[in-house]
């Protein structure tokens, strides 16, 4: 029987990150902030930067995924990829968060962009295949997430905002089939004082009914699941009935493929038209990624309520 | 007629559209399907494979690797990086659901399949493409027989050997619990009292938690 997690109107429980991956989060941000959503054109696959300024420079703080291969856009042409897709900033190297284990997440790293094999990557546990298991093993600094957490949400707050990061379903080692999609990781941005704050919502493939502990606020920003498939429309539906309105912005993430991605019925059903995708390839000097303004989407005006600090 | 065996992860199942150019890779797959089966496939199957032989051949692979040993941890890198790469390859199968009916119900990501190459083809074999990994610099076209990875035995070996207990588990140092109550969004278009997600995949329902006020 299909499981779907409820809608929270509070998160009880948020641990607060701390740790290696909070320093170093903390360390690269300084006195900067988050500023920027990049839909990074990897063909079809996902990769999306969490764009952070710092002394007026722009850098990649964080990688939700890493790209694919399939209709990548620098297929003939790998370095390419390391000035579009740079690990290394000036502040640092940017932290790479695996959604899941599937090749169209993570494979750009594997020969375009080696850079990115040096940054702490944090991944779920899941069943992997020999390539994935082989490139896993060259990476140098990564980290899964802890198995006691599985179906948890923690929090990290960068600057001006509050980064959660959740562990959608359990993976099961005693069940040897896995819909990995449904077993990954999943990334909200709120405003740092969350309580009344829209969200950002960047899925991976998992479907929204499927993330542990979604805040019952406004999605402003959203990520397409599963580049736009129609898998689970019935619920995003009601997820974009619900949440989302015309101000709200769709990003989805697709190159040409056979899986009929995106579907046109989850365009059909998002509220408004402001949907954008990362198939707006015009030539070899256009930058290949679509950069968010992040301020129009998490707008830092509203008063807000702080959080009420509780003992453990 | 001699083949080579491989032992292949199911990465991937989907249902194709057939929508010829739009992709590369399985525009070339789909094309030899028809010509060499006179009809449309239904599905593309990328496996993941090592061959046979030498991952029976590999002394490590039924020794457990505790991810909470460092040592363990890096006997277990090193032996995922010392991994002959000309033994791993990448297949990319087109199927009709009807070819191999039973076969396909098996079809389950992350499923492990014994996998016959041949040059040629052969009884209850499809056309695939081969190459050494996802980025499919040089492929070859091969016919390929899907069998269903029966021995407890070796796939305890192949979850044991391909797992990711070489890494880490994060250690988030969490030390701080934190309250957040969210105002529930009103969006004027719907009202939200309990949202019926409506009947899922299997016929059961699921309802979402009234939001309680704050």
């Amino acid at each position: 029987m299909v499981r779907h997690h409820s809608i929270v109107t509070s998160l009880e429980s948020l641990n607060q990150l701390g740790g290696e991956l909070h320093d170093h989060l903390t360390k690269n941000l300084g006195d900067g902030r988050i500023t920027g959503i990049r839909l990074v054109d990897v063909g079809q696959g996902d990769c999306f930067a969490i764009i952070a300024t710092r002394d007026e420079r722009e850098f990649p703080l964080i990688y939700f995924d890493y790209g694919g291969l399939m209709d990548h856009p620098d297929r003939k042409k790998h370095e390419r990829t390391k000035l579009r897709m740079p690990t290394n900033h000036a502040f640092g190297q940017s932290v790479i968060i695996l959604s899941h284990w599937d090749k169209d997440h993570y494979w750009s790293a594997k020969w375009k962009n080696t850079d990115a094999k040096k940054s702490l990557w944090l991944v779920p546990n899941q069943w992997v295949s020999p390539q994935a298991a082989k490139f896993s093993a060259e990476l140098e600094n990564a980290f899964r997430w802890p198995e006691a957490l599985e179906e948890k949400v923690i929090g990290v707050n960068l600057g001006d905002h509050t980064v959660l990061i959740r562990k959608c379903g359990k993976h099961k080692k005693e069940v040897p089939y896995e819909d990995r999609n449904l077993t990954g990781l999943a990334v909200t941005i709120h405003n740092s004082q969350v309580t009344e704050s829209p969200q950002v919502v960047l899925p991976g493939d998992c479907p929204l009914n499927r993330i542990p502990n979604l805040p019952s606020a406004r999605i402003s920003l959203l990520a397409a699941p599963h580049h736009g498939s129609k898998k689970g429309l019935k619920h995003f539906t009601i997820f974009c009935q619900a949440y989302m309105d015309s101000d709200s912005l769709m990003l989805i993430s697709y190159g040409k493929n056979h899986f009929g991605h995106p579907d046109p019925s989850i365009k059909a059903v998002f509220p408004g038209d402001k949907i954008e995708s990362n198939q707006s390839r015009e030539s070899d000097g256009k930058p290949f990624y679509t950069e968010i303004e992040l301020s129009k989407y998490l707008p830092l005006q509203c008063e807000m309520r702080p959080p009420l600090n509780v003992e453990r | 007629m001699t083949s080579r065996r491989f032992l292949a992860f199911v990465e991937d199942v989907s249902a194709t559209n057939s929508v010829v150019g739009e992709s590369n890779e399985a525009n070339e797959v789909i094309e030899l399907y028809r010509e060499n089966c006179g009809k449309d496939p239904t599905h593309l199957v990328w496996l993941d494979g090592i061959e046979e032989f030498y991952f029976n051949s590999l002394p490590w692979i039924g020794t457990p690797c505790d991810s909470t040993s460092k040592r363990d941890r890096e006997v277990r890198r090193s032996h995922l990086n010392s991994l002959d790469s000309s033994k791993l390859s990448v297949f990319l199968v087109a199927l009709h659901k009807d070819d191999n009916s039973l076969l396909f119900e098996e079809l389950a990501e992350s499923a492990w399949l014994e996998v016959s190459i041949f040059k040629s083809g052969v009884t209850g074999s499809v056309p695939g493409l081969q190459s050494a990994d996802y980025e499919q610099q040089e492929t070859k076209t091969v016919w390929i027989v899907l069998t269903k990875c029966l021995d407890r035995g070796l796939l305890s070996k192949l979850k044991n050997a391909f797992s990711l207990d070489h890494l880490e588990e994060a250690n988030f140092n969490l030390n701080e619990l934190t309250l957040y109550q969210f105002i529930p969004y009103k969006n004027p278009r719907f009202t939200i009292k309990e949202i019926e997600l409506g009947a899922d995949e299997l016929g059961g329902h699921y309802f979402v938690r009234r939001p309680r006020e704050v």
